[in-house]
């Protein structure tokens, strides 16, 4: 098992990756931090691909200049075969995570 | 160990050198025992049943004089049904082809097989998405053995496990 952490910057309100999964591993997501550096509310939809499609696997609405913080038995416990990605209706907004590579 | 601990099994090499094993009516010596490099497929996006044809053409095969004896490990939202092709006879797999479901809460002491050659004993696969679309991995570890065809019939000799045994391996 590889343990990975990352942060991402949501500088646009169109979807962008947070990570991509090599080719056979599997990857778990344990840890998620969101800040919202916005002026308005923040709306997160964090989408799981599974090759080509797509599944919304959490949504969080984090106040301004707020922080929503996860731990894991709060998070999806399924695997993330292709790629995590997230679209947010206010930026700029920071995502730090954690995962598994299994 | 985790959701293995309760079924685990050790996986230990099966034969030594100077061993002998019975395979299609044939009587083999083991030469050498090696571990295998381990083997990984993974498969995104399943959306229907999706027939691999067979896991040999997916790299899963040994040389031929080589047997593999490996245990398979299923990840993901899945139901695999294994089949066990190029079956050599009442010794080696059964008469025809023996087919068993899986999914990832079968231990892998259970899905056990040994192929020889590209003919002997690979795998085809169905693999039956459990959610759509679901993803699959499948793994396998175990031992390479370099045999030779022995001239004569040896006194004790091993007939092969394979996945999910209708009858039991035994040494005799």
């Amino acid at each position: 098992m590889v343990k990975v952490s990352n942060t991402a910057t949501l500088s646009s309100t169109t979807e962008g990756d947070l990570f991509l999964v090599p080719e056979n591993y599997v990857a778990f997501l344990k840890r998620l931090t969101i800040t919202n550096n916005s002026t308005t509310l923040a709306t997160v939809t964090f989408k799981a691909y599974n090759g080509s499609a797509s599944k919304i696997i959490l949504v969080v609405n984090v106040d301004t200049n707020k922080t929503e913080k996860f731990r894991e038995d709060e998070l999806p416990a399924e695997g993330i075969p292709t790629k995590l990605t997230a679209i947010t209706t206010s930026a700029p907004v920071v995502i730090s995570f954690t995962y598994d590579l299994v | 160990m985790g959701e293995y601990f309760f079924f685990y099994k050790e996986f230990n090499p099966r034969f030594k050198p100077r061993e002998f094993i019975q395979i299609r009516g044939k009587f083999y010596e083991i030469k050498e025992c090696r571990p295998m490099l381990p083997w990984t497929l993974k498969l995104t996006n399943i959306t229907s049943n999706t027939v691999l044809d067979d896991l040999k053409n997916q790299g899963l095969k040994a040389r031929n004089n080589e047997i593999l004896d490996m245990r398979l490990r299923i990840d993901g939202p899945v139901k695999v049904l294994f089949r066990i092709e190029g079956a050599g006879g009442d010794v080696f797999g059964g008469w025809g082809a023996l087919e068993r479901h899986a999914d990832d809460t079968v231990p892998d002491n259970l899905l056990e097989n040994l192929i020889m050659g590209d003919s002997i004993g690979w795998l085809w696969v169905n693999i039956v998405p459990l959610v759509v679309p679901a993803w699959c991995r499948l793994r396998a570890e175990g031992y390479v053995y370099v045999v030779e065809e022995a001239t004569v019939k040896p006194q004790t000799y091993a007939t092969p496990a394979y996945i999910a045994s209708a009858y039991t391996a035994s040494m005799r």
